[in-house]
Protein backbone atom coordinates (compact mmCIF):
# COMPACT_ATOMS: atom_id res chain seq x y z
CA UNK A 1 0.00 0.00 0.00
CA UNK A 2 1.07 3.32 -1.03
CA UNK A 3 -0.14 6.83 0.17
CA UNK A 4 1.39 10.25 -1.38
CA UNK A 5 1.64 13.22 1.39
CA UNK A 6 1.66 16.66 -0.11
CA UNK A 7 3.08 18.18 2.06
CA UNK A 8 1.32 21.88 0.91
CA UNK A 9 -1.92 20.51 1.45
CA UNK A 10 -1.17 19.35 5.04
CA UNK A 11 0.68 22.67 5.62
CA UNK A 12 -2.41 24.24 4.37
CA UNK A 13 -4.69 21.88 6.31
CA UNK A 14 -2.56 22.76 9.38
CA UNK A 15 -3.40 26.92 8.72
CA UNK A 16 -6.78 26.71 7.97
CA UNK A 17 -7.68 24.63 11.08
CA UNK A 18 -6.61 27.79 12.81
CA UNK A 19 -8.72 29.94 10.97
CA UNK A 20 -12.00 27.61 11.27
CA UNK A 21 -13.21 29.45 14.60
CA UNK A 22 -15.46 31.91 13.05
CA UNK A 23 -14.45 34.85 14.49
CA UNK A 24 -13.00 36.76 10.98
CA UNK A 25 -16.31 35.97 9.78
CA UNK A 26 -18.08 38.39 12.77
CA UNK A 27 -15.40 40.96 12.65
CA UNK A 28 -15.86 40.78 8.69
CA UNK A 29 -19.39 41.13 8.97
CA UNK A 30 -19.30 43.77 11.84
CA UNK A 31 -17.08 45.75 9.52
CA UNK A 32 -19.79 45.80 6.50
CA UNK A 33 -22.14 46.56 8.95
CA UNK A 34 -20.66 50.13 8.70
CA UNK A 35 -22.50 50.44 5.26
CA UNK A 36 -25.70 50.13 7.02
CA UNK A 37 -25.56 51.85 10.01
CA UNK A 38 -23.08 54.85 9.13
CA UNK A 39 -25.63 56.37 6.36
CA UNK A 40 -28.61 55.49 9.08
CA UNK A 41 -26.96 57.63 11.54
CA UNK A 42 -25.85 60.57 9.40
CA UNK A 43 -29.11 62.12 9.09
CA UNK A 44 -28.49 62.59 12.82
CA UNK A 45 -24.89 63.41 13.07
CA UNK A 46 -23.62 64.30 9.75
CA UNK A 47 -20.91 62.21 8.13
CA UNK A 48 -18.27 62.28 10.28
CA UNK A 49 -19.42 61.18 14.13
CA UNK A 50 -21.69 58.55 12.41
CA UNK A 51 -18.35 57.22 10.99
CA UNK A 52 -16.53 58.08 13.92
CA UNK A 53 -19.55 56.34 16.34
CA UNK A 54 -19.25 53.39 13.91
CA UNK A 55 -15.48 53.15 13.89
CA UNK A 56 -15.17 52.75 17.79
CA UNK A 57 -18.51 50.31 18.06
CA UNK A 58 -16.17 48.11 15.37
CA UNK A 59 -13.31 48.43 17.73
CA UNK A 60 -15.05 46.93 20.83
CA UNK A 61 -16.13 44.04 18.29
CA UNK A 62 -12.22 43.85 17.67
CA UNK A 63 -11.42 44.18 21.17
CA UNK A 64 -13.85 41.42 22.07
CA UNK A 65 -13.16 39.17 19.50
CA UNK A 66 -9.10 39.73 20.87
CA UNK A 67 -10.42 38.63 24.40
CA UNK A 68 -12.07 35.62 23.00
CA UNK A 69 -9.63 34.28 21.13
CA UNK A 70 -7.59 34.56 24.22
CA UNK A 71 -9.75 33.05 26.78
CA UNK A 72 -11.74 30.84 24.70
CA UNK A 73 -10.00 30.10 21.40
CA UNK A 74 -6.25 29.54 22.36
CA UNK A 75 -7.16 26.86 25.35
CA UNK A 76 -9.17 25.15 22.96
CA UNK A 77 -7.23 25.10 19.73
CA UNK A 78 -3.55 25.19 20.82
CA UNK A 79 -0.58 26.97 19.67
CA UNK A 80 1.29 26.44 16.82
CA UNK A 81 4.31 29.22 14.87
CA UNK A 82 4.06 28.64 11.36
CA UNK A 83 7.11 28.15 9.08
CA UNK A 84 8.95 30.37 6.64
CA UNK A 85 6.61 29.75 3.80
CA UNK A 86 3.44 30.96 5.68
CA UNK A 87 5.41 33.72 7.10
CA UNK A 88 6.35 34.79 3.98
CA UNK A 89 2.95 34.00 2.57
CA UNK A 90 0.91 36.77 5.54
CA UNK A 91 4.02 38.91 5.10
CA UNK A 92 3.03 38.94 1.28
CA UNK A 93 -0.92 39.54 2.16
CA UNK A 94 -0.01 42.54 4.14
CA UNK A 95 1.92 44.19 1.28
CA UNK A 96 -0.73 43.37 -1.22
CA UNK A 97 -3.48 44.75 0.88
CA UNK A 98 -1.70 47.94 1.63
CA UNK A 99 -1.14 48.08 -1.86
CA UNK A 100 -4.78 47.49 -3.00
CA UNK A 101 -6.63 50.09 -0.49
CA UNK A 102 -4.02 52.51 -1.41
CA UNK A 103 -4.79 52.53 -5.08
CA UNK A 104 -8.21 52.07 -4.05
CA UNK A 105 -8.32 55.67 -2.30
CA UNK A 106 -6.37 57.04 -5.21
CA UNK A 107 -9.78 55.50 -7.13
CA UNK A 108 -12.19 56.83 -5.01
CA UNK A 109 -11.03 60.38 -4.81
CA UNK A 110 -10.51 60.71 -8.86
CA UNK A 111 -14.03 59.53 -8.86
CA UNK A 112 -15.19 62.03 -6.23
CA UNK A 113 -13.16 64.93 -8.21
CA UNK A 114 -14.86 63.63 -11.38
CA UNK A 115 -18.25 62.73 -9.92
CA UNK A 116 -20.51 65.12 -12.33
CA UNK A 117 -18.62 63.82 -15.72
CA UNK A 118 -18.48 59.73 -15.43
CA UNK A 119 -21.90 57.55 -15.68
CA UNK A 120 -23.81 57.86 -12.42
CA UNK A 121 -23.12 53.74 -11.61
CA UNK A 122 -19.53 54.11 -12.42
CA UNK A 123 -19.04 54.91 -8.21
CA UNK A 124 -20.77 51.65 -7.69
CA UNK A 125 -19.23 49.35 -10.03
CA UNK A 126 -15.71 50.56 -8.88
CA UNK A 127 -16.66 50.00 -5.48
CA UNK A 128 -17.87 46.45 -6.27
CA UNK A 129 -15.25 45.35 -8.07
CA UNK A 130 -12.56 46.49 -5.23
CA UNK A 131 -14.54 44.69 -2.60
CA UNK A 132 -14.42 41.38 -4.69
CA UNK A 133 -10.74 42.21 -5.77
CA UNK A 134 -10.30 42.68 -1.79
CA UNK A 135 -12.08 39.34 -0.24
CA UNK A 136 -10.90 37.10 -3.08
CA UNK A 137 -7.44 38.27 -2.68
CA UNK A 138 -7.96 37.66 0.97
CA UNK A 139 -9.56 33.87 0.11
CA UNK A 140 -6.78 32.92 -2.31
CA UNK A 141 -3.62 34.29 -0.45
CA UNK A 142 -4.92 32.95 3.19
CA UNK A 143 -6.96 29.93 1.88
CA UNK A 144 -9.57 31.34 3.47
CA UNK A 145 -12.61 29.63 0.64
CA UNK A 146 -15.56 31.16 2.06
CA UNK A 147 -14.22 34.58 1.56
CA UNK A 148 -15.02 34.31 -2.36
CA UNK A 149 -18.77 33.99 -1.25
CA UNK A 150 -18.30 36.54 0.89
CA UNK A 151 -17.13 38.72 -2.05
CA UNK A 152 -19.57 37.93 -4.08
CA UNK A 153 -22.31 38.93 -1.71
CA UNK A 154 -20.42 42.22 -0.63
CA UNK A 155 -19.75 42.93 -3.95
CA UNK A 156 -23.11 43.07 -5.43
CA UNK A 157 -24.71 44.54 -2.65
CA UNK A 158 -23.91 47.99 -3.99
CA UNK A 159 -25.13 46.99 -7.15
CA UNK A 160 -28.60 45.46 -6.16
CA UNK A 161 -28.87 48.63 -3.80
CA UNK A 162 -28.33 51.12 -6.93
CA UNK A 163 -30.95 49.27 -8.45
CA UNK A 164 -33.29 49.06 -5.54
CA UNK A 165 -32.61 53.62 -5.60
CA UNK A 166 -33.00 53.47 -9.04
CA UNK A 167 -36.22 51.13 -9.33
CA UNK A 168 -37.70 51.96 -5.96
CA UNK A 169 -36.03 54.81 -4.64
CA UNK A 170 -34.22 53.38 -1.60
CA UNK A 171 -32.46 55.32 0.86
CA UNK A 172 -28.62 56.20 0.33
CA UNK A 173 -28.79 54.39 -2.66
CA UNK A 174 -30.38 50.79 -1.04
CA UNK A 175 -27.19 50.35 0.99
CA UNK A 176 -28.38 50.00 4.44
CA UNK A 177 -30.73 47.18 2.96
CA UNK A 178 -27.98 45.30 0.95
CA UNK A 179 -25.15 45.61 2.96
CA UNK A 180 -27.20 44.74 6.44
CA UNK A 181 -28.49 41.58 4.55
CA UNK A 182 -24.78 40.71 3.50
CA UNK A 183 -23.40 41.59 7.28
CA UNK A 184 -25.95 39.54 8.76
CA UNK A 185 -25.48 36.58 6.71
CA UNK A 186 -21.89 36.79 7.43
CA UNK A 187 -22.38 37.51 11.04
CA UNK A 188 -24.77 34.33 11.46
CA UNK A 189 -22.16 31.93 9.36
CA UNK A 190 -19.63 33.18 12.17
CA UNK A 191 -21.57 32.59 14.66
CA UNK A 192 -22.34 29.06 13.24
CA UNK A 193 -18.99 28.27 12.92
CA UNK A 194 -17.86 29.50 15.55
CA UNK A 195 -20.80 27.59 17.87
CA UNK A 196 -19.48 23.92 16.14
CA UNK A 197 -15.87 25.01 16.96
CA UNK A 198 -16.78 25.24 20.89
CA UNK A 199 -18.91 21.78 20.53
CA UNK A 200 -16.15 20.11 18.09
CA UNK A 201 -13.00 21.29 20.28
CA UNK A 202 -14.13 21.05 24.26
CA UNK A 203 -11.41 21.81 26.52
CA UNK A 204 -8.70 19.36 26.78
CA UNK A 205 -8.86 18.29 30.49
CA UNK A 206 -5.94 15.35 31.39
CA UNK A 207 -4.84 15.03 34.74
CA UNK A 208 -1.90 13.24 34.99
CA UNK A 209 0.49 11.65 37.85
CA UNK A 210 4.29 12.24 39.01
CA UNK A 211 4.42 9.28 36.46
CA UNK A 212 3.03 11.07 33.69
CA UNK A 213 0.17 8.72 33.52
CA UNK A 214 -3.37 9.63 33.11
CA UNK A 215 -5.37 9.78 36.16
CA UNK A 216 -8.95 8.74 35.75
CA UNK B 1 6.63 -17.88 -5.67
CA UNK B 2 9.78 -15.23 -5.72
CA UNK B 3 12.45 -15.93 -7.90
CA UNK B 4 15.79 -14.83 -6.77
CA UNK B 5 16.36 -12.39 -8.67
CA UNK B 6 13.99 -10.15 -6.89
CA UNK B 7 15.33 -10.92 -3.35
CA UNK B 8 17.73 -7.94 -3.41
CA UNK B 9 15.05 -5.40 -3.94
CA UNK B 10 14.03 -6.10 -0.53
CA UNK B 11 16.65 -5.58 1.33
CA UNK B 12 16.33 -2.04 1.93
CA UNK B 13 13.30 -3.12 3.67
CA UNK B 14 15.27 -4.25 6.09
CA UNK B 15 16.89 -0.38 6.56
CA UNK B 16 13.51 0.98 7.18
CA UNK B 17 13.25 3.03 10.48
CA UNK B 18 10.60 1.51 12.69
CA UNK B 19 10.50 4.72 14.93
CA UNK B 20 9.63 6.82 11.84
CA UNK B 21 7.11 4.39 9.79
CA UNK B 22 4.78 3.63 12.69
CA UNK B 23 1.60 5.56 11.02
CA UNK B 24 1.08 7.68 14.33
CA UNK B 25 4.72 8.92 14.30
CA UNK B 26 4.62 9.90 10.12
CA UNK B 27 1.55 11.39 10.71
CA UNK B 28 3.20 13.73 13.44
CA UNK B 29 6.29 14.11 12.20
CA UNK B 30 4.47 15.73 9.22
CA UNK B 31 2.51 18.17 10.80
CA UNK B 32 5.67 18.93 12.71
CA UNK B 33 7.48 19.09 9.18
CA UNK B 34 5.32 21.75 8.02
CA UNK B 35 5.21 24.06 10.68
CA UNK B 36 7.97 25.63 13.25
CA UNK B 37 6.65 24.45 16.19
CA UNK B 38 3.42 23.52 17.60
CA UNK B 39 1.77 23.09 21.64
CA UNK B 40 0.93 19.92 22.86
CA UNK B 41 -2.79 20.71 22.51
CA UNK B 42 -2.90 22.03 18.90
CA UNK B 43 -0.92 18.38 17.95
CA UNK B 44 -3.26 16.32 20.37
CA UNK B 45 -6.33 18.10 18.66
CA UNK B 46 -4.71 17.92 14.53
CA UNK B 47 -3.68 14.49 15.01
CA UNK B 48 -6.87 12.99 16.45
CA UNK B 49 -4.91 10.69 18.92
CA UNK B 50 -5.59 9.71 22.93
CA UNK B 51 -3.30 11.53 25.15
CA UNK B 52 -1.29 8.59 26.03
CA UNK B 53 -0.68 7.48 22.49
CA UNK B 54 0.55 10.81 21.45
CA UNK B 55 2.75 10.96 24.70
CA UNK B 56 4.07 7.42 23.82
CA UNK B 57 4.75 8.48 20.34
CA UNK B 58 6.47 11.98 21.32
CA UNK B 59 8.59 10.30 23.73
CA UNK B 60 10.18 7.83 21.26
CA UNK B 61 10.47 10.53 18.46
CA UNK B 62 12.06 12.73 21.62
CA UNK B 63 14.56 9.91 22.42
CA UNK B 64 15.57 9.07 18.91
CA UNK B 65 16.41 12.72 18.07
CA UNK B 66 13.66 13.16 15.39
CA UNK B 67 11.87 16.09 17.60
CA UNK B 68 12.71 18.59 20.55
CA UNK B 69 10.05 18.71 23.28
CA UNK B 70 10.55 21.98 25.39
CA UNK B 71 8.53 22.01 28.20
CA UNK B 72 8.22 24.68 30.31
CA UNK B 73 5.26 27.68 31.95
CA UNK B 74 4.02 30.63 31.36
CA UNK B 75 4.39 32.25 34.78
CA UNK B 76 2.60 35.59 34.56
CA UNK B 77 0.93 37.68 37.08
CA UNK B 78 1.50 34.63 39.56
CA UNK B 79 1.30 36.83 42.42
CA UNK B 80 -2.61 37.02 43.67
CA UNK B 81 -4.67 40.29 44.26
CA UNK B 82 -4.93 39.74 48.03
CA UNK B 83 -0.93 38.37 48.80
CA UNK B 84 0.24 34.94 48.72
CA UNK B 85 -2.23 32.40 48.87
CA UNK B 86 -1.53 29.86 51.56
CA UNK B 87 -2.24 26.23 50.77
CA UNK B 88 -5.54 25.41 53.76
CA UNK B 89 -7.30 28.41 51.92
CA UNK B 90 -6.91 26.45 48.51
CA UNK B 91 -10.36 25.18 47.13
CA UNK B 92 -10.84 21.67 47.54
CA UNK B 93 -11.31 18.76 44.99
CA UNK B 94 -9.50 18.58 41.73
CA UNK B 95 -8.55 22.07 41.57
CA UNK B 96 -6.44 21.83 45.21
CA UNK B 97 -4.99 19.05 43.25
CA UNK B 98 -4.26 21.80 40.61
CA UNK B 99 -2.91 24.03 42.95
CA UNK B 100 -0.31 22.00 45.50
CA UNK B 101 1.23 21.15 42.67
CA UNK B 102 1.63 24.20 40.85
CA UNK B 103 3.06 25.83 44.41
CA UNK B 104 4.31 23.10 45.82
CA UNK B 105 5.96 21.12 43.38
CA UNK B 106 6.00 22.15 39.85
CA UNK B 107 6.44 19.21 38.17
CA UNK B 108 6.92 20.04 34.33
CA UNK B 109 5.49 17.50 33.12
CA UNK B 110 2.17 18.21 35.09
CA UNK B 111 2.12 21.08 33.28
CA UNK B 112 2.12 19.50 29.91
CA UNK B 113 -1.05 19.00 29.75
CA UNK B 114 -2.55 22.82 30.56
CA UNK B 115 -4.84 23.62 33.36
CA UNK B 116 -7.06 25.70 31.55
CA UNK B 117 -9.91 23.39 31.37
CA UNK B 118 -9.54 23.09 35.70
CA UNK B 119 -8.95 26.46 35.98
CA UNK B 120 -12.06 27.14 34.15
CA UNK B 121 -14.20 25.33 36.43
CA UNK B 122 -12.54 26.79 39.29
CA UNK B 123 -13.02 30.49 38.10
CA UNK B 124 -16.72 29.81 38.14
CA UNK B 125 -16.46 28.62 41.74
CA UNK B 126 -14.75 30.94 43.51
CA UNK B 127 -13.58 34.71 41.57
CA UNK B 128 -10.79 35.54 43.93
CA UNK B 129 -7.72 33.85 42.62
CA UNK B 130 -8.22 33.17 38.79
CA UNK B 131 -5.98 36.28 38.27
CA UNK B 132 -3.10 34.12 39.10
CA UNK B 133 -3.82 31.06 37.91
CA UNK B 134 -5.34 31.58 34.53
CA UNK B 135 -2.01 32.49 33.55
CA UNK B 136 -0.28 29.67 34.72
CA UNK B 137 -0.45 27.60 31.74
CA UNK B 138 2.10 25.38 30.26
CA UNK B 139 4.00 26.06 27.48
CA UNK B 140 5.46 22.76 25.30
CA UNK B 141 6.60 23.56 22.08
CA UNK B 142 6.85 20.30 20.09
CA UNK B 143 9.17 21.11 16.91
CA UNK B 144 11.03 19.18 14.01
CA UNK B 145 14.91 18.10 14.76
CA UNK B 146 16.96 19.11 18.13
CA UNK B 147 17.47 22.57 17.37
CA UNK B 148 13.98 23.64 17.10
CA UNK B 149 12.28 24.84 14.54
CA UNK B 150 12.41 22.68 10.91
CA UNK B 151 13.75 25.88 8.88
CA UNK B 152 12.61 23.52 5.72
CA UNK B 153 9.64 25.49 5.38
CA UNK B 154 10.69 26.97 2.37
CA UNK B 155 11.25 23.74 0.64
CA UNK B 156 7.51 23.06 0.28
Amino acid sequence: MSQKISLKETERKVFTSTVQDGLWDILIGCFLLEFTIAPLLSHRLGDFWSVAIFLTFWGLVYFAILLVRKFIVKPRLGEVTFGKMRRKRLAQFSIIMVVVNLIAFILGVIVFLNFTKIPRIAPSILFAFIILVIFSLMAFILNFNRSYLYGLLAGFSPLVGEWLFYKYGASHHGLPITFGITAVIIILTGVIVFVRFLIDNPMINILVNQNDQPVT
Amino acid sequence: MTSPSHEPKLHPLADIDTIIHAPARLMVLTYLYVVDSVDYVFLLRLTGLTWGSLSTHLSKLEEAGYITIEKGYREKNLTPPFGSPKMDEQPSGIIRKVCSRCWMTCPINYLFYRETAIVSSYVAKDARLPYWLKEYRAIVRISFGRSGGSGWGASL
